[in-house]
């Protein structure tokens, strides 16, 4: 499924993210903007701007897993580079997106630039079955696989607008993603999230 | 920078192991290879990366970064902009600095050891820390 995903520039359906032609450079080409939850209020919709920068100097080093992560469960698409149609589609499995988040937490115990402790960044919890992971072959470099049962994908966002009172806009910036592992008594939630985030939102 | 002219666009490029600064995470990372990794969080500064499939230690990040470089690394090591710094180093002043504030456990003691050997062998450094 591709939701969540917008770009002021392009004249579509906000909230859906086309799934492009694989042209050179396309997979470094992501949305400005994407639909999230509310970390304030789940059953409304914010606006997250995303951070391209770190992507792209990660790309630049010859590392595209980032970039791949961001296309496949935040955006909730394929990654379009070539091929990836004609390598994937006939794997089942559907993907998801920030928008289908089904917890969050607000503060991460440890600093991020002037934030001494975190506590302006929100950890968005998804559960996805499925991502792309960078595998070339003489198809594509891009193979859908599913996502191991014990892990889930952390979200984090750096608030600009700390209690969500803005009326438009958006409301923070999407840093960084990854996997982390569960928790052995809430499995939808990463271990240890009691002592890792300072307050839960929802 | 324009995508079509940027290097790492060729996406069969070899990965070259580097450790970078991401300045928007405000993270040092270093890993081994270009694939899928979990996050193993030991403390407020370190994360060790494990491949995703297997669970080996791939690399790990130093979490923020930014505020220990400037008030501990550079006033130690008497960085100048540009300079180089061992990954080693900047482990060591990660667990001494931990170590002030609570007493580590045998398992992040451990991690530590872990990631210390790991940026040894690779000899890994960070080129100009916080520049973009």
């Amino acid at each position: 499924m591709a939701q969540g995903a917008t770009n002021a520039s392009a004249n579509r359906k906000p909230g859906i993210v086309p799934v492009l032609g694989g042209a050179p450079g396309d997979w470094l080409r992501f949305p400005n903007l994407v639909h999230a939850p509310s970390p304030f209020d789940r059953n409304a919709l914010c606006q997250l701007k995303i951070s391209h920068n770190d992507t792209r100097k990660a790309a630049r080093a010859g590392r595209r897993q980032p970039a791949f992560d961001l296309w496949s469960m935040i955006l909730g698409t394929p990654p379009p580079v070539p091929g990836v149609g004609a390598r994937n589609d006939l794997i089942p499995g559907a993907l998801i997106s920030i928008a289908e988040a089904h917890a969050c937490f607000r503060g991460i115990q440890r600093p991020l630039s002037e934030d001494n402790d975190g506590r302006d960044v929100i950890a968005y919890i998804l559960r996805p079955r499925f991502f792309y992971e960078y595998d070339p072959n003489m198809v594509s470099v891009a193979l859908k696989v599913p996502v191991p049962r014990d892990l889930v994908f952390v979200v984090y966002v750096r608030l600009t607008d700390g209690d969500g009172l803005a009326a438009s806009g958006p409301i923070g910036i999407i840093t960084h993603w990854g996997f982390v592992e569960t928790d052995n008594a809430a499995p939808r939630l990463p271990v240890k999230y009691g002592s890792r985030y300072r307050t839960r939102l929802w | 920078m324009n995508i079509q002219t940027m290097p790492g666009i060729d996406l069969h490029a070899e990965y070259v192991q580097s450790a970078l600064y991401y300045a928007d995470a405000d993270t040092v990372e270093y890993v081994r290879k270009d694939g899928p990794c979990v996050h193993r969080r030991i403390d407020d500064m370190l994360t060790l990366t494990l491949d995703l499939n297997t669970r080996e230690l791939v690399g790990f990040r130093v979490k923020g970064f930014r505020n220990f470089f400037i008030n501990h690394l550079k006033p130690k090591y008497k960085l100048l902009d540009g300079d180089f710094i061992p990954l080693v180093s900047v482990l060591e002043q990660a667990l001494e600095l931990v170590g002030n504030t609570v007493c580590p456990t045998e398992d992040s003691v451990e991690a530590y050891r872990k990631a210390r050997k790991m940026a040894h062998d690779d000899r890994v450094a960070l080129e100009g820390p916080l520049a973009a």
